[in-house]
Parts: C-alpha cells; structure tokens; sequence
C-alpha cells in the first residue's frame, strides 16, 4: 500500500490525471493506456479490486510518461500500420518494444528495489511466487525484472544464471 | 633537491617516523627508500601513489604540484540534489523511489521533488506545458475506435484549437 499511495502522489504532484473506464470493451488483455503528450493514464475499471495488478499496472503506465514514446510509436496504433510494408513494420514493432522496455525496467526499478531484491536472488533461496509475495507484485513483473538484472549483469561482464538466483519448485 | 626529496623527508619527520620504521610498514627496501629521500633515485608511480596513501596526502603535494596536503572531500549531497543531479528525469526518478523505499525521504519530501522533476523533464522533452483539454471521461466513443486511440484525442484537441 506504501508504494500505490507513493505513485499516486507522484502522478499528481506532476501533473499526471488517473482516469477509470472499461478497457476491456477494446481489448481483454488491455488494462491500461498512457498519452504522454496529454499527461493522462486511462486504467480499466477492474483493477480497483485487484491492487496487484493496479500497483504494476500503474507503474508501467508511469514509466511510459516518464520515458515518452519514441517518434514512430504511435503508428503502431493506427489502422494504416497493416498498409505499411515488411521493414516498416519491422521498424515500428521495433521501437514499440524499446518503449515497452523502458516503461517495464522502470517500473520494476520502483516496485522491486534493488537494494532488497539483490540480497535475495544472492542464493536460490526463493521461489518466483515467494518472491512475488514478498514484493506483492504479479508473478511475470518478477520474470521481468530477472531478465533486467540478468541483462544489467551481462553489460558489466558478469553472468547471472536463473539457477543461481531463484529457486525450483 | 627536488620537491618529492625535501616533502618525504619532512612528511616522516612529521609522523616521527625512522626511514626503516617507513620502508617496514610500507613493504620497501631501506635502501630504495633512503635514495628517494638523498635524491640519489626517483620513485615511480606506483610507489607515488603507495607513499601518497601513507602519508595521507595527495599525490600532487608529493610531486609538488600543489601546496595543499590535504585531499579535497567529496561534497556531501541531500537527498534532493541526490535526486536532481542524476543524468535524467528515469534516473532521478528512480532514485527518489528507492530513497522512499529505504525510508530516508517521506511522501511529503516526494511531493516537493516530484515538481521539479516535472521542470526537468519539460526541458529534456522539450514539453510544452499541458493545454486544458476537456477529454469528457474518456468515454467509450473515444476508446471504442480501437486502433489509433491516442492520435484520435490529439485530433480532436487540434480541432478544438483550429
């Protein structure tokens, strides 16, 4: 409840307006949208009950404002996407991904902190569920944030193997 | 002599130290030590620094580039030029989460920086401050149009505008 009540602080000490409607009409996996340039987050209605997912949600929302969509992005939204060729396409999707990769790390930065996560993939002690539990996000913001830090290890010459850092079942 | 000659001499004088009792805690040979102090040698730059450390002085007042001992400290920074000073508005972000996270700042420390986060980010952006747009609830007739959602609010505000 800590960090909600610090993103929702956040969002409105810079000027960000949360909006609630049903986003499954569009699409039932869609639970939330950012316009940058407006300031705007619209989440869907449900997530009020589900504060898990709202928190993750919300965070990723968040870090697309903070890491604004790339130009190109938004022509992944239009219908004349399907109109454009192969490479375009490929180009399109390409930058999409880098600006989903930005919002995710930056959510998994506030929501999973270092400082406590390090300490507790430093041996197989934990499970990805446990883990979840103890940092009361869903399951797949902690398989992202294992490829993040995975990643960030890979960039410094080190190689952080899933084995060593989470437990099996 | 040179500077490094008269500065080893007076820097063990200072500690009161004998050139053995030096070379011993410092894993040198007398002898090398001793021809660093004569001038008879010059140490190299390893031993420069090995020496810099002992004496706890900069390796600048050992060459004799600067007068002043003592090394310059870090400055300390607060929590809020902490945040501000990082490279980008992501990073300063992400500092000010941790810093709450940690418990070293409080929601109201938060809502202090957060705006000038959002100055920052406007110059790294280059944003224009937020025009009033009535969005009317982001009703379904918005949303509805499936692809496109986002350029069809932009529309719109620039038809308002126009």
């Amino acid at each position: 409840m800590k960090k909600i009540e610090a993103l929702e602080v956040f969002a409105n000490a810079i000027g960000i307006e949360i909006r609630y409607t049903n986003l499954h009409k569009i699409n039932e996996r869609l639970e939330g949208i950012a316009y940058a340039d407006a300031g705007l987050i619209v989440l869907n209605d449900t997530l009020k009950n589900n504060h898990r997912l709202y928190k993750c949600v919300l965070a990723e929302e968040i870090g697309h404002i903070i890491n604004p969509p790339k130009p190109g992005h938004i022509r992944y939204h239009l219908a004349s996407y399907w109109q454009l060729d192969f490479y375009e396409q490929s180009n399109i999707r390409i930058t999409v991904a880098q600006d989903e990769r930005k919002a995710l790390d930056w959510a998994t930065s506030v929501l999973i902190p270092n400082v406590d996560f390090c300490p507790m993939i430093a041996k197989p002690m934990y499970t990805v569920g446990e883990l979840a539990e103890y940092f009361e996000v869903e399951p797949w913001l902690i398989h992202l944030k294992i490829s993040y830090y995975r990643c960030k290890e890979r960039e410094v010459g080190r190689k952080a193997k899933w084995r060593e850092m989470i437990k099996r079942r | 002599m040179s500077t490094i000659t008269s500065r080893l001499k007076k820097l063990r004088g200072e500690k009161g130290l004998k050139q053995i009792e030096v070379a011993a805690l410092t894993g040198l040979i007398r002898a090398t030590y001793a021809n660093w102090e004569t001038g008879r040698t010059e140490p190299d730059l390893d031993s420069v620094k090995l020496l810099a450390e002992f004496y706890e002085v900069t390796t600048d007042y050992l060459l004799g580039l600067t007068d002043d001992p003592t090394p310059p400290r870090p400055k300390q920074l607060n929590h809020e030029e902490y945040i501000l000073s990082a490279a980008s508005v992501d990073e300063s972000t992400k500092r000010m989460f941790a810093l709450y996270n940690e418990d070293k700042i409080t929601l109201n420390d938060l809502t202090e920086i957060s705006p000038k986060i959002k100055e920052r980010y406007r110059i790294e952006f280059n944003e224009q401050p937020p025009t009033a747009i009535d969005l009317q609830g982001i009703n379904a007739a918005h949303l509805d149009s499936k692809p496109g959602t986002g350029l069809n609010l932009k529309r719109e505000r620039e038809d308002e505008k126009n």
